[in-house]
Order: structure tokens, then C-alpha cells, then sequence
């Protein structure tokens, strides 16, 4: 898991690393015949998300195998195939992603990272997943945790974490060129090309590049939004020696598309519907270093530098966003019982919005702090079979000063097939520049002067707060058959609201100010159900039902006028995924899938049923065919408001390795 | 205005101080990371097999170790097993991506903790003369032959003797002596 370093914890490092220095004897291992191996004592120290049985959440891993299997080729396609996500296209690259609730076209309490590096962006809390092109064949697994992730895991792990992880360069030697060609993803390639460093190492390049159509409207015209991006980057993997571990990696990209967009006007009519260009381009680099100081006992670092720049010409602006990261995590075993890991980062973000006449940042550039430390330890309260983890992350932001965030897991395990997990936590949603300083013209009145609507940040906005119980069950019922059940009930404080204030005079002419507040309260609870059924060798058959309830007031000491800036309509109450997939004679597979959400309310949309399938052949190890189909069952439908209508489209995928 | 509703949340800084765990716990071992002495025991395991056919020893080409599906070993295995032979063969390590690429393989560890991980393998290298090594007990149960287990902090391994039966590899019975626990039809 992970976490962010504070400057301070840096002596302590240095300190903890000097004192680990020991002797190298990973080669005469090799030596030992078996009855000497046997005697051997090694380390043992429990890695939280490796070991998903165990987990005191509600945890699911996609493997390679899974998106590979599904012909996925986004991040966001291979992420419907996590139970509980609920993953929502908008237009050809724009997505809705979240967990229990929350769905809006800015989803802001998701923590997502890509090989430790968050990629939520500060200026509004939530992703910008149309700048996530890299290449799914060299992800290893994603991490999916639904619920609250705060203390061990970054901020804004509010309602879930995405933990994506790459495959070491190690294990990506030699070559991949993956072309997939069709309607709608007129092209997607993706190259790559590994070879070994020394005796010990690896680095691999990747390059990619993407071509998509418009998505259509509901008048069957279309929304202009093609999509073009390219991008590359590398990872380089080196053990330096048997215990430490050095990864160095980098990804850049460009792209650009247009959109339809809401442009206030200064006069009458005030506002308008213009089509103009978006340019996306950034670039990341991230070391880690890390080693096994000793028994029981690893240290981590590590530090990154992330660039993304976006250029949404009418109505928005340029944003340009610069972040530094240094993070350290340090876990061992203290006594018998009690596994603890701490760890402490410290990010910089600096950047901001050369806005435009709708859209601007009051400052318009501006640099932001946090740091953060924190503290789990894991007891084995009875072996084997009960243990509880209790701890806290304390954080420290530019806007709102120290947050404690603790949480209390426990954990039975009666037998090997059977675990029962609960937890009690509370994490916070801190606030992003939108929150603080947004100013955002709404709207405009024919007086004289005129009037602007404006909504405004809130320098005093406090963060959105969670208090969440959640209860889960893991069983594996036969050889064959496995389940995993999780419910929860959260409560939310603090929520996102807009209060009027008295109109003000600013630059010849009147502002309505409507300002961003935290008088909205409300609670998500709900559930997931998923099964894993392999009735054959060769044959797996899963499942999964997630239902929500959700709904959001305000507090009653509320300023007048103020309304809620949350939409449980936007989420479904209900959602549900079957999924079938064979492995036939003749190197020949077959995927079928589907999946059902119910009707969002508001503005209503759906409900909608959808199916995909890929019929996949390996005629030799290095070659691969597939022919996919996705949204198989309608001609178009719409996942979400905005009148962006999905084609049912076909694409054929070719993977050569060498 | 009345927005202010809340005042900024101020807290006790005294969580910092847990910062003083840390102190101990950094002490200097002999220990070696788990996977170092599994890669260890699979050099091992390859040294007591005998494969249908080859008689045991006179067999042509390298020994293929092949790492299957989640790969906990990263360059270690290659380190490991680096230079050495197995009766007089060179050995090489494999990482295939799926079952047509692991036709080569004679040792395999399956990599993974979950049963839906391990089966589809297992399942592929059924009708194969594969010796397969996994991590648990869950991968003796699930039809793998040999099931790395680790109790007070040394790795030992459990046997499954249909498996092993079923692939037409032989372990020595020196093997089969250091078993935690050897079970199957044959067992009883």
C-alpha cells in the first residue's frame, strides 16, 4: 500500500538505512541442499494487497489475464470488469467512474494511481481520464478497493481506491505490437520493446497511439468530439542486490480533440454553445527505491514529477499543473503479533488556470501543500484465525490544516475458506482548487450594468467528511465456487452546496455571488455481491449485483437559499454483470459478457442492458486474433445525461510478440 | 456572509509521535527474503526430479523452469539459478504468457493465491510432464504438486502424490522424506 513522505522523515530514513546495512548472501542460497533450505529462517512480512483473501476490505484484482480476456484497450473499459465501479461513458474519451455512489461528471472522493503516482488532478479532485493512454498490455493487475481507504492510502481515498500496477521490465523482455482496428477506435496501436540491463535488470519502451471517431448525438448528428493522442514512455527495473530494488519510469503524452461547450457571453444572451479545440499534453517520472532491511522489515522510497497541461480554449482555459511527490513507507514486525507500517510523503502542487470570461481561478496560479504521515499496526489477536488492525493517517493541506483520518479493521477467519471482515473509518475529501477558488459565471441578467451568476470558491471550505461501517464476507464454497459479499452505510458531513450572497458591484458591472459550501449532509448504503463459478477446467462463469441507496440533505442550520451540489440521481440503484469466458480446443477462447444498470433518475437515463464478446485465436505462442464486439445489443444507448449516444461497434485485434 | 459556517478543524499534532515505533525493529539478521529461498528449493526440486523418458539424467538441452501467471520472484529466480546445471544441464528460466508458449516447460511455479489464478494453469499443464509448484497449501488442494508452506519462518512445502503421479514426474523419495505433509490417493 502506500503513502506520502513528509521532509522531516527523511533523517529517520537515512538513519534507518544506514543501520540495515548486512551482509549479501542471496547467491549461496543456491548452495543448500534441501534439508539446510528447510532450516533457513526467512522474512515475512504480510503485503496487504497481494494477499486478497486476507484483505479486510472489499477488494477485487483485473489481472492480465482478465483484461486480455475482455479485448479491453482502455483503462477505463478493463475497470467494468471490477464488481461495484460503476463506469459511465460520456463521449468518445470522457468517463464517470466511481464507487458507491457519487457518480457526477466530475467524480471527486476515487484515490487513483498508476505505479504509486496519483493521478487525480488537485485543480478539482477527480481524474482526467481521457489522458490515460498507456497501454494495458504491459499492466501486471489492478487493484480495486471499494469504500474508504484513507489511512493507509493517499488522499481522496473517500469512496474507493484504483491502484494500477505495471508488470516489472523484468518480466517484459522482447517485443508486442498490438494493432486493434474497427468502427468508432478507428486505430489503436501499441508497440513495445524490452531487453535486459546486466544480469539483474531490465527496461522496456512502449509507444501508442489512438484514433477515435465522434460519438453521436440524439438527433443522430455528431458530438465533434474526435479524439487523436499519442504517447510513450519506459520502465527500467535493476536489482542492486538481493535485497534492494531500483525502478526508474516515465511516460509522455499528446493529444487532442474538440468539444461542445457552454461559453458565458458578457452581453445578452449571456451564453452560448461553441465547438473549439482541446489540446492535452503532459508528462510524468517516478523512481522508487526500495529494500528488506532486514528480518521482517522493508523500506520504501519514493519520489515523482508529474506535468499535465490542458488547453480547453473557449469557456475553460489553459490549466498547467506541476507536482512533486516524495513518499516513504517502512513496515516491520514488532514482537510476534503486530505488523506495523508507517510511512510519510509531502506533495507540492503548483499551477493553475489562465482562465477564460466563464471559467477562472482566484489566484489564478497558486502553490498548494500537503503532507501527511501514517501508522497501522496489524495484531494478530488470535493466530490464524482473528486479527485487527487499527491506525490513522494525520494530514496537512494548504486549505484546511490538519485532518486525522483513523480507521479500525478486524478480522475471523474460521477456517482456510471462510473469511469474515468488518471495518470503521473516516476518511476526508480534502478541498481542490475548484472548491477554494473557482469563479465560474453561471449565467447573466439583462440589467444595467448587467448581472453575472457567479459561483464562487470558498478560501473556508472544509473538507467532506465519511464515518462508514462496513461488513464483507470471502468464501471459497467448493474447489469451484467462490463468493464475496461487502455492505456498508456511510455517513457524509460536509458536502458540497452553493449558497447565494448579496449581489456586489466588481467592474462596471453586478455580481450574484453564489458560493461554494459545506452545508450538505446525506449517506450511501449498499452493497456488492460477486461469484467466481469454474463448473469446468476450461470454463468460468462470474457475477456480480451491486446495490446503492443514496440520498442527500442539507443540515438544518443551513444559510438561506442554499442548494445541494450532490446528484444521488446520477447514481444507479442497481447494477449487475455476467460474465463467460472459455477456453475452447485449438488455441481458440471465448468472452461473452454482459451488464444491466438501472435508470438514473435525474435527469433520467436508461435504464440500459448491454453485451460484449470477443472470440479470441492463438494460432502460434507469438500470435494473437481476436475479433471483439462491445455494446452488442442496441443500435446506440447513453450511459449518462448529456445526449452522448454509444454505437454498438466491432473491432478486430491483432498481438504479435517476439 | 453566513458561509463560514464551520471553522477550520484544528487537531492534535500528537500522532506524529507514533513516528517513535520506528526506533526498533531495525536489527541486523540472517534472514532471507521468502522468495530467495524458494528459488533456492525450486534448483533443489529440479535436482531430485526425473522426467518420463529422459531416464533421469542423459536428457539433451536445458532445464526449463517456467513462472507462470503472477511472478513473485522478479530477477531473483535468475539470479538463483544463473550458472548452475542440474545434471550437467544448463538451466533457464521461462516466463510464459500462456499455455502455448509453456511447451517447454518442466518445472513450473504458478504464481497467484487465489484458485481461479492457479486452476486454468494447472488445467493447461494437466496432460504434461510438468512438476508444478505453487505457493500454499490452497495449491496441493487445487490439483499442484507441490505446495510451498511457511511455518515459524522457515518454507517448507507439502506434496500432492496424484498430482505428482498424474504428471509422470518422479521425485526422490528424499524429497518426499522433507514434506510437511504428502497427501492423495496414494498416500493413504
Amino acid at each position: 500500500m502506500r503513502r506520502r513522505v513528509g521532509v522531516a522523515c527523511l533523517l529517520a530514513l537515512a538513519s534507518s538505512a544506514a543501520a540495515a546495512q548486512q551482509r549479501s548472501q542471496g547467491d549461496s542460497l543456491a548452495d543448500l541442499d534441501l534439508e539446510q533450505l528447510a532450516r533457513v529462517k526467512i522474512t515475512s512480512v504480510s503485503r496487504g494487497p497481494e494477499n486478497v483473501g486476507q484483505a479486510m476490505a472489499a477488494v477485487f484484482v483485473i489481472s492480465q489475464d482478465d483484461i486480455r480476456r475482455a479485448g479491453a484497450t482502455s483503462l477505463p473499459e478493463a475497470l467494468r470488469l471490477a464488481p461495484g465501479l460503476q463506469v459511465e461513458r460520456l463521449g468518445a474519451q470522457n468517463w464517470s467512474i466511481t464507487s458507491r455512489g457519487f457518480a457526477d461528471f466530475t467524480t471527486n472522493k476515487l484515490l487513483v494511481l498508476v505505479d504509486g503516482r496519483a493521478i487525480y488532478s488537485p485543480l478539482f479532485a477527480g481524474v482526467f481520464w481521457d489522458s490515460q493512454i498507456m497501454p494495458l498490455d504491459d499492466v501486471e493487475r489492478i487493484e480495486v478497493i471499494l469504500g474508504p481507504g484513507g489511512t493507509l492510502w493517499g488522499s481522496n481515498a473517500v469512496n474507493g481506491v484504483i491502484n494500477v500496477v505495471t508488470r516489472a521490465a523484468t518480466s517484459t523482455t522482447g517485443g508486442l505490437v498490438g494493432v486493434r482496428a474497427g468502427t468508432e477506435q478507428h486505430i489503436n496501436t501499441t508497440a513495445r520493446y524490452g531487453l535486459p540491463l546486466g544480469r539483474s535488470g531490465a527496461i522496456r519502451f512502449y509507444g501508442t497511439y489512438l484514433d477515435r471517431e465522434p460519438i453521436e448525438l440524439a438527433d443522430g448528428s455528431d458530438a465533434e468530439d474526435a479524439w487523436q493522442s499519442g504517447g510513450g514512455g519506459f520502465r527500467m527495473d535493476l536489482d542492486r542486490s538481493a535485497r534492494t530494488h531500483l525502478t526508474l519510469q516515465g511516460d509522455a503524452y499528446r493529444a487532442s480533440s474538440e468539444q461542445t461547450v457552454r461559453e458565458a457571453l458578457p452581453d445578452p444572451p449571456f451564453a452560448r454553445s461553441v465547438t473549439g479545440p482541446v489540446d492535452l499534453n503532459g508528462f510524468n517520472l517516478l523512481g522508487r527505491w526500495s529494500r528488506q532491511t532486514g528480518e521482517a522489515s522493508d523500506l520504501q522510497v519514493q519520489a515523482y514529477f508529474d506535468r499535465t497541461v490542458r488547453d480547453q480554449q473557449p469557456s475553460v482555459g489553459r490549466t498547467a499543473v506541476n507536482i512533486g511527490d516524495i513518499e516513504l513507507q517502512h513496515r516491520f514486525l514488532a514482537g510476534r503479533r503486530h505488523s506495523i507500517v508507517w510511512g510519510a510523503g509531502y506533495r507540492i502542487a503548483d499551477g493553475g488556470l489562465d482562465g477564460t470570461f466563464t471559467t477562472a481561478l482566484d489566484p489564478a496560479q497558486r502553490t498548494t501543500h500537503l503532507a501527511m504521515a501514517y501508522v497501522r499496526d496489524d495484531i494478530e489477536l488470535v493466530p490464524a484465525r482473528v486479527a485487527l488492525a487499527v491506525g490513522s493517517k494525520v494530514e496537512w493541506n494548504s486549505y484546511t490544516g490538519i485532518e486525522l483520518q483513523p480507521e479500525a479493521r478486524l478480522r475471523w477467519t474460521p477456517g482456510s475458506r471462510h473469511t469474515f471482515w468488518g471495518a470503521l473509518s473516516s476518511p476526508v475529501r480534502s478541498p481542490s482548487r475548484l472548491d477554494a477558488d473557482i469563479r465560474f459565471i453561471a449565467g447573466g441578467f439583462p440589467t444595467s450594468p448587467p448581472t453575472y451568476l457567479q459561483v464562487r470558491g470558498n478560501p473556508d471550505f472544509a473538507s467532506e467528511r465519511l464515518v462508514e461501517a462496513e461488513l464483507g464476507y470471502r468464501g471459497e464454497l467448493s474447489a469451484h465456487f467462490s463468493v464475496d459479499l461487502s455492505g456498508y452505510y456511510g455517513w457524509y458531513d460536509e458536502l458540497r452546496t452553493l449558497t447565494p450572497g448579496a449581489p456586489f458591484a466588481e467592474d462596471g458591472h453586478v455580481i450574484q455571488p453564489v458560493t461554494i459550501t459545506n452545508f450538505g449532509k446525506g449517506h450511501s448504503a449498499g452493497g456488492t455481491a460477486a461469484i467466481i463459478w469454474r463448473p469446468a477446467p476450461r470454463l468460468q462463469v462470474r457475477g456480480s449485483y451491486t446495490f446503492l441507496d443514496m440520498a442527500d440533505t442539507l443540515d438544518a442550520d443551513a444559510a438561506a437559499g442554499t442548494t445541494p451540489n450532490v446528484n444521488p440521481g446520477l447514481s444507479p440503484e442497481h447494477q449487475a454483470g455476467l460474465g463467460l469466458y472459455a477456453a475452447l480446443p485449438g488455441g481458440v477462447s471465448l468472452t461473452l459478457s454482459g451488464r444491466y444498470t438501472s435508470p438514473l433518475r435525474n435527469p433520467r437515463v436508461g435504464p440500459y442492458a448491454e453485451a460484449d464478446a470477443r472470440l479470441g485465436w492463438s494460432p502460434s505462442p507469438r500470435l494473437t486474433l481476436a475479433v471483439v464486439g462491445r455494446d452488442l445489443l442496441q443500435r446506440r444507448h447513453a450511459e449518462f445525461p448529456g445526449e452522448h449516444y454509444l454505437p454498438r461497434r466491432g473491432q478486430l485485434q491483432l498481438t504479435w510478440r517476439f | 456572509m453566513a458561509l463560514l459556517k464551520h471553522p477550520r478543524r484544528c487537531r492534535s499534532l500528537a500522532a506524529l509521535s507514533l513516528f517513535a515505533l520506528t526506533a526498533r525493529g531495525l536489527r541486523s539478521q540472517e534472514a532471507h527474503p521468502e522468495y530467495e529461498v524458494k528459488a533456492a528449493y525450486l534448483l533443489n526440486f529440479a535436482r531430485y526430479a526425473a522426467w518420463p523418458g529422459s531416464g533421469g539424467s542423459e536428457a539433451a538441452g536445458d532445464l526449463v523452469i517456467c513462472v507462470l501467471g503472477h511472478d513473485p520472484f522478479g530477477a531473483v529466480l535468475d539470479r538463483t539459478v544463473a550458472g548452475r546445471t542440474v545434471l550437467g544441464r544448463p538451466v533457464r528460466v521461462l516466463r510464459p504468457a500462456n499455455r502455448a508458449e509453456a511447451g517447454p516447460c518442466q518445472l513450473a511455479f504458478v504464481g497467484g493465491d487465489r484458485r481461479s489464478e492457479i486452476e486454468p494453469w494447472l488445467s493447461d499443464l494437466s496432460d504434461r510432464p510438468v512438476l508444478t509448484v505453487g505457493d500454499g497449501a490452497q495449491f496441493t488442494d487445487a490439483g499442484g504438486a507441490i505446495g510451498f508452506v511457511v511455518r515459524d519462518r522457515t518454507v517448507r512445502f507439502e506434496v500432492n502424490l496424484d498430482a505428482l503421479r498424474h504428471s509422470g514426474v518422479k521425485l526422490s523419495s528424499r524429497v518426499l522424506a522433507l514434506a510437511s505433509r504428502v497427501e492423495g490417493e496414494a498416500a493413504r
